[in-house]
């Protein structure tokens, strides 16, 4: 009985272990904006991630975004939104980023990257990459509205308040230095 | 002797409380445009929108203009009296050098022309002394709980705090010392 438990046991661990290893290439890709705030008219970079999780190598790698970048909204600044790599390597990863810049502002949902592989030279795998999500495109107005330097305001509020405060105090200086002398005179 | 009336009928006026009309007029210029100026740092620092926040905007600062006219007004009379005992001397000698060759003067009309010019000059002197004290003061308690004390709390309670609040602050200043 307690033999027959172990060699379940090992029979069970065994599958388990041949169950999650991974023999052929597998990619894992990911897709992320590092810009903080994406705003019309304004860089907006976009990294995307290939990590080769599986025991060989992966092959005729293509990760293709031009679906989710439609021209008429984006320009492309820098880097291409469909890109090819021979190979990559088991364990090895790839970072790929690419600049846009929208064209207009309001709500934009960003989709997945289209990711395809050749793990030998037949066997085609399609996969995708995590979908950002709904993201708001700043105005331009409204961005700098929000976050460039406020100095002007100051300088504009002072240049409101100095002409009756500073004003009054030159007027009462020049109505007090007409009379001093005489005062001095007189206190003395 | 009408004339004289007439001055006297002007001296007894000027001696009042009430400052003249040209002086309230400052006044009320001054405070507006001192009530109006944090207005635009709130739309433009504080980020509060005009279709938001008018309003309030409003409210502020037509408390805060009242308010600070009858600070100008309090502390106009304060000092008054003390620019006319500062500045009596000076101006009997002007009015003495003035009139030195008029013979036809008496000792007495001089002294109403010098007790005149006196409370003429110090009636400007305290409008202009009186609407840049307020001012600095007002302007200082409120940009410094604008933007250091009351900087987290939300921009609305901030406005009303900051301006009205620093108002009220300014009056009660000008009247604590009667």
């Amino acid at each position: 009985m307690n033999y027959s438990l172990l060699v379940f046991l090992v029979v069970v661990a065994y599958g388990a272990e041949v169950g999650t290893q991974t023999q052929d290439a597998f990619i894992l890709a990911h897709k992320q904006p590092l810009s903080t705030y994406a705003v019309e008219n304004m860089d907006f970079v976009l990294e995307y991630g290939l990590y080769n999780v599986g025991d060989k190598p992966a092959h005729k790698v293509t990760l293709d975004d031009r679906h989710s970048f439609p021209t008429n909204s984006f320009d492309i600044v820098k880097g291409l939104l469909h890109v090819h790599f021979e190979q990559i390597p088991a364990g090895a990863n790839v970072t790929h980023s690419v600049v846009i810049r929208p064209r207009a502002y309001g709500f934009f949902n960003y989709t997945s990257a289209q990711v395809t592989y050749y793990t030998d030279n037949e066997n085609l795998h399609v996969s995708v990459t995590n979908t950002p999500g709904e993201g708001y495109i700043y105005r331009q107005r409204e961005y700098d509205r929000r976050f460039a330097p406020k100095y002007t305001f100051f300088l504009v509020f002072l240049a409101l308040i100095t002409p009756t405060t500073l004003g009054s105090f030159i007027l009462l200086q020049q109505s007090k230095s007409r009379f001093p002398a005489i005062n001095k005179k007189k206190s003395t | 002797m009408g004339k004289l009336t007439k001055e006297e009928e002007v001296l007894l006026s000027s001696y009042s409380a009430s400052s003249s009309t040209k002086g309230t007029l400052f006044f009320y210029a001054n405070a507006l445009v001192i009530s109006l100026a944090p207005i635009y740092l709130f739309y433009g620092v504080h980020q509060m929108e005009i279709a938001d926040s008018w309003v309030v905007w409003a409210l502020s600062s037509i408390s805060t203009a009242y308010l600070l006219a009858l600070a100008c007004k309090n502390q106009k009379r304060l000092l008054k009296h003390q620019i006319v005992m500062k500045r009596g001397p000076a101006v009997d000698r002007e009015i003495n050098g003035k009139y030195a060759s008029d013979k036809k003067m008496t000792t007495k009309e001089k002294e109403e022309r010098a007790l005149f010019r006196k409370n003429e000059v110090a009636d400007t002197e305290s409008t202009y002394l009186s609407i840049f004290y307020t001012n600095t003061l007002f302007l200082t308690i409120m940009l410094a709980s604008a933007f250091f004390l009351l900087a987290n709390v939300a921009p609305i309670f901030n406005l009303l705090i900051s301006t009205s609040g620093s108002a009220a602050l300014v009056v009660f200043l000008s009247t604590a010392k009667n």
